[in-house]
């Protein structure tokens, strides 16, 4: 029997065809807490400039002079307005009016930012709802080596990282409960005040292929002579670029003419676009590496049912791995660094796992599974459904009903 | 493996060549008519039709044949028997004008009615070249029921030692194939300049040259490199593209017996005592002609006198600029000559009668100029950049290709010590294209 809770849950994007990241996870945690709630919601407070077709009637865009400033600043504008819920007046009565209207018993935080502004917003209401934490990583780490990465001067962040900072450690302290995707992000957040963690992992929906997807594949690959593919599925999220040139790189004639590696989602198109095509080891790489960019459900479905062997080039970055969920769930083999399997420790055994921490042991892992070409070396042993979402984030729902 | 079957010699970027034949296209043609005779192999001839972009097979006649005019001394005959008759018309038209008229042929006019006659002529040639090569098209890649489609086996061997980056759709389809049918591939590599020395060339050659050198370096079970130098180019390539493995490469070394059997004959535009050096190659940056621009200057600045050069080659890339300084300034125009459609015996005459010659290239796959010089008995100053200390040996002289008081020095020394110095080069034997195609034949069998 479904709980009476109402609950809502909070991030600073829509999870309109959400196929990625953290839009995923939150659209997953929605479909779990259906099944075991009466009445669950989610708002986005967001900016349309980053997301322009896909959200819901009811998810609230930032405006005017707020709105230009997120345009320009997508690192840093889910900072901007989770800040904005306090400061902008007419977001924060927006913001107040949706809670007031729903009136949800609980509201689940996904991935801080929101609680950044909602802390001091939160008073306006003339109600108490409790208030848990969703964490996807420990954020204000991640976004300080994000700036860092991409080249902000540290005085010109430090405010911003403080903010940040403060609030999840404020949000961890007094959320009803916190949920975090790793046991190491759970032990971090304890240390930064919460009581106790619940783990609910990363997961990934069952794979669900139609023929027409893959046959679009086969035909699009047999067209340029391709037989063997490996995919590495991946955002422009700096560490999926990152790994890939760190344990792949740009010289491919290790790979057979009818061999290619495969970029999917934008992990690709950001390779493509910043390839010198002007360096002969770059440039000729091509010959072997196919970016096809975002796709749709069905085909990132029908491609990853096609491809002989996946690829997880993770090495750094915290939180868990959707796509090590992803490529468990596939039972096709897979080529991945030690890290990609942080929290799913019980599946890197697994005989179709050929794990490489060094470039050149990656590429050749990635030689030798084509060449062994054993499409499903399943372990019977391993439970691979302990992947799907379902099961991954039952924790949380049970949590949820106890608070 | 021991494979039994075909060996193919790929001839398509000579199916639609007309005229001279020069670097690749020579190397083609030496091996072609050494393997069309040869019993020992079962040799055959396949091209790529671009219009069909399929593979079939040609036969030797079709495209080495005197009346479809590929032959380059058959080419070069015609050229001169018609420039030959012309001048002969001309002076005998001048001989016999009335005596009022003939004062008028001024020696500029006389110079100036020369210019109309040359570019008269050059536009006949042009348009002469442009109709066989129309022709040439027109009867490659019409399909007569002899021109068989291509099955290959992995039986089978293609080696290829012609221009494939020409190609970029045959080098995808080679490649496939090769995948598919596991035939043995051999590819002969003359150099990799323009992966890794793409200032010397213009834009659009990098894109084709390095896709058809990935393919080659990857998917090939034979690698010949024409040089040492060019097999240390291509290890780097396979290491900057991740190809582990050590590369065995084989070695050949090309023929640079001279060609040309016909008695010389002394071009116009050198006078019978005169004395010149020379230098051969096609004019393009990477020949560093603006390097002996240079060297003339200095000369001159320094009260030096150095005689005529004589540059024989045809028009090339990104030197317009030195060309025209060097035509337009007055110290050098009459003093550094350039010459394109050169016919191969006033070549050869260039080679038996220059002083020496010089060759400051910056970049080489070999250097065939430098051997040829040598097999004239001619002394070479050339620069030690990538193959050229291989084909010059230690029978050259070298300066370096980027300083000019360097290499000028080399000549002053050359020219106060000539005998002397080229002593060794007059003993030079030739290395004849049949001991090139020995090797090539030991790596096929």
């Amino acid at each position: 029997m479904k709980s009476s809770k109402k609950v809502l849950l909070m991030s600073t994007y829509p999870i309109k065809g959400a196929l990625t990241g953290g839009p995923l996870r939150v659209k997953a945690i929605l479909e779990e807490y259906k099944k075991h709630f009466k009445s669950v919601s989610h708002v986005a407070v967001f900016s349309r400039y980053h997301h322009p077709a896909g959200y819901e009637p009811t998810d609230i865009a930032v405006r005017g002079d707020l709105a230009q400033a997120t345009r320009y600043a997508p690192d840093t504008s889910d900072y901007l307005i989770g800040k904005a819920i306090a400061t902008d007046k007419e977001l924060r009565a927006r913001v107040i009016a949706y809670i007031e209207q729903l009136h949800p018993d609980i509201i689940q935080i996904e991935q801080m930012f929101c609680w950044i502004g909602l802390k001091d917003a939160i008073k306006d209401l003339s109600y108490s709802p409790q208030i848990t934490y969703s964490s996807h990583n420990i954020e204000w780490s991640m976004k300080k080596e994000l700036l860092d990465g991409l080249g902000y001067k540290r005085e010109d962040i430090a405010q911003m990282i403080e903010d940040i900072k403060s609030a999840e450690y404020d949000l961890a302290s007094k959320a009803s409960a916190v949920f975090a995707v790793t046991k190491a992000d759970g032990e971090s957040l304890v240390a930064m005040g919460a009581k106790s963690y619940t783990l609910a992992r990363n997961g990934v929906f069952p794979l669900n292929a139609q023929e027409k997807d893959i046959e679009y594949w086969r035909a699009y690959f047999a067209q340029r002579g391709i037989e063997q593919i490996a995919v590495f599925i991946g955002s422009a999220h700096p560490p999926n670029i990152q790994g890939f040139k760190e344990m792949i790189g740009f010289g491919l004639g290790f790979l057979k003419r009818n061999q290619a590696i495969v970029l999917a989602g934008d992990v690709g198109t950001n390779i493509m676009d910043n390839l010198d095509r002007q360096d002969a080891q770059q440039f000729t790489s091509l010959r072997r590496l196919i970016s096809v960019g975002r796709l749709s459900h069905p085909r990132l479905q029908g491609l990853l049912s096609y491809a002989h062997t996946i690829l997880l080039p993770i090495t750094e970055g915290g939180g868990s791995n959707l796509k090590t969920a992803e490529a468990i769930a596939s039972r096709k083999p897979v080529v991945a660094t030690t890290k990609a399997y942080r929290s799913f420790d019980e599946f890197k055994d697994a005989p179709q796992v050929l794990l490489a921490d060094t470039r050149q042991k990656f590429k050749d892992s990635i030689s030798r599974s084509f060449e062994e070409n054993n499409v499903t070396k399943l372990d019977s042993k391993v439970d691979v459904n302990s992947v799907l979402w379902s099961v991954c984030l039952q924790p949380m729902s049970q949590k949820l009903e106890e608070i | 493996m021991k494979r039994n079957g075909t060996v193919w010699l790929d001839l398509t970027d000579l199916q639609e060549w007309s005229g001279h034949f020069t670097g690749v296209q020579r190397v083609v043609f030496e091996y072609a008519t050494r393997l069309v005779s040869d019993k020992s192999l079962n040799v055959r001839f396949l091209r790529f039709n671009q219009y069909h972009k399929d593979i079939k097979e040609i036969r030797y006649e079709d495209v080495f044949s005197n009346e479809n005019d590929t032959h380059p001394t058959q080419v070069e005959g015609v050229h001169m028997d018609v420039k030959d008759r012309i001048k002969q018309q001309l002076i005998r038209v001048s001989g016999s004008l009335p005596p009022f008229l003939q004062e008028q042929l001024t020696q500029d006019r006389k110079k100036k009615l020369k210019q109309v006659a040359k570019k008269v002529y050059r536009g006949a040639q042009k348009a002469k070249h442009g109709a066989a090569v129309l022709k040439h098209r027109l009867v490659r890649n019409v399909q007569p029921s002899s021109y068989k489609a291509v099955t290959l086996t992995d039986q089978d061997t293609v080696l290829i030692v012609g221009k494939l980056w020409d190609y970029p759709e045959y080098v995808d389809l080679l490649s496939v194939l090769k995948q598919k049918v596991g035939f043995r591939y051999i590819q002969l590599i003359h150099d990799i300049i323009p992966v890794y020395q793409r200032h010397l060339f213009g834009d659009g050659l990098f894109e084709p040259f390095s896709n058809f050198l990935f393919e080659a370096v990857s998917g090939a079970d034979e690698l010949i490199c024409i040089s040492d130098s060019t097999a240390a180019d291509v290890r780097f390539f396979a290491k900057d593209i991740g190809i582990q493995k050590e590369l065995a490469i084989k070695r050949i070394q090309l023929g640079d017996t001279p060609q040309i059997t016909a008695e010389a004959t002394k071009p116009d535009f050198v006078s019978d005592k005169e004395k010149f050096l020379l230098t051969v190659g096609t004019v393009e940056v990477r020949k560093n002609h603006q390097l002996l621009y240079s060297v003339y200057k200095l000369a001159r600045e320094r009260g030096v006198t150095l005689p005529k050069l004589v540059v024989v080659g045809g028009n090339g890339w990104l030197t317009e600029n030195m060309r025209f300084m060097v035509e337009h300034d007055d110290e050098t125009k009459d003093t550094i000559v350039f010459k394109s459609g050169v016919s191969d015996t006033a070549l050869k005459w260039l080679y038996q009668n220059c002083l020496f010659t010089v060759y400051p290239s910056i970049y080489e796959g070999w250097g065939l100029p430098v051997r040829e010089s040598f097999a004239y008995g001619k002394y070479c100053i050339t620069t030690k950049r990538s193959s050229l200390p291989e084909a010059g040996g230690t029978m050259a002289g070298y300066a370096s290709g980027y300083d000019a008081n360097e290499f000028l020095e080399k000549i002053t020394e050359t020219l106060n010590n000539l005998a002397a110095i080229t002593k060794k080069t007059q003993k030079y034997q030739p290395y004849t294209w049949d001991q090139s195609y020995e090797t090539l034949r030991s790596i096929i069998s």
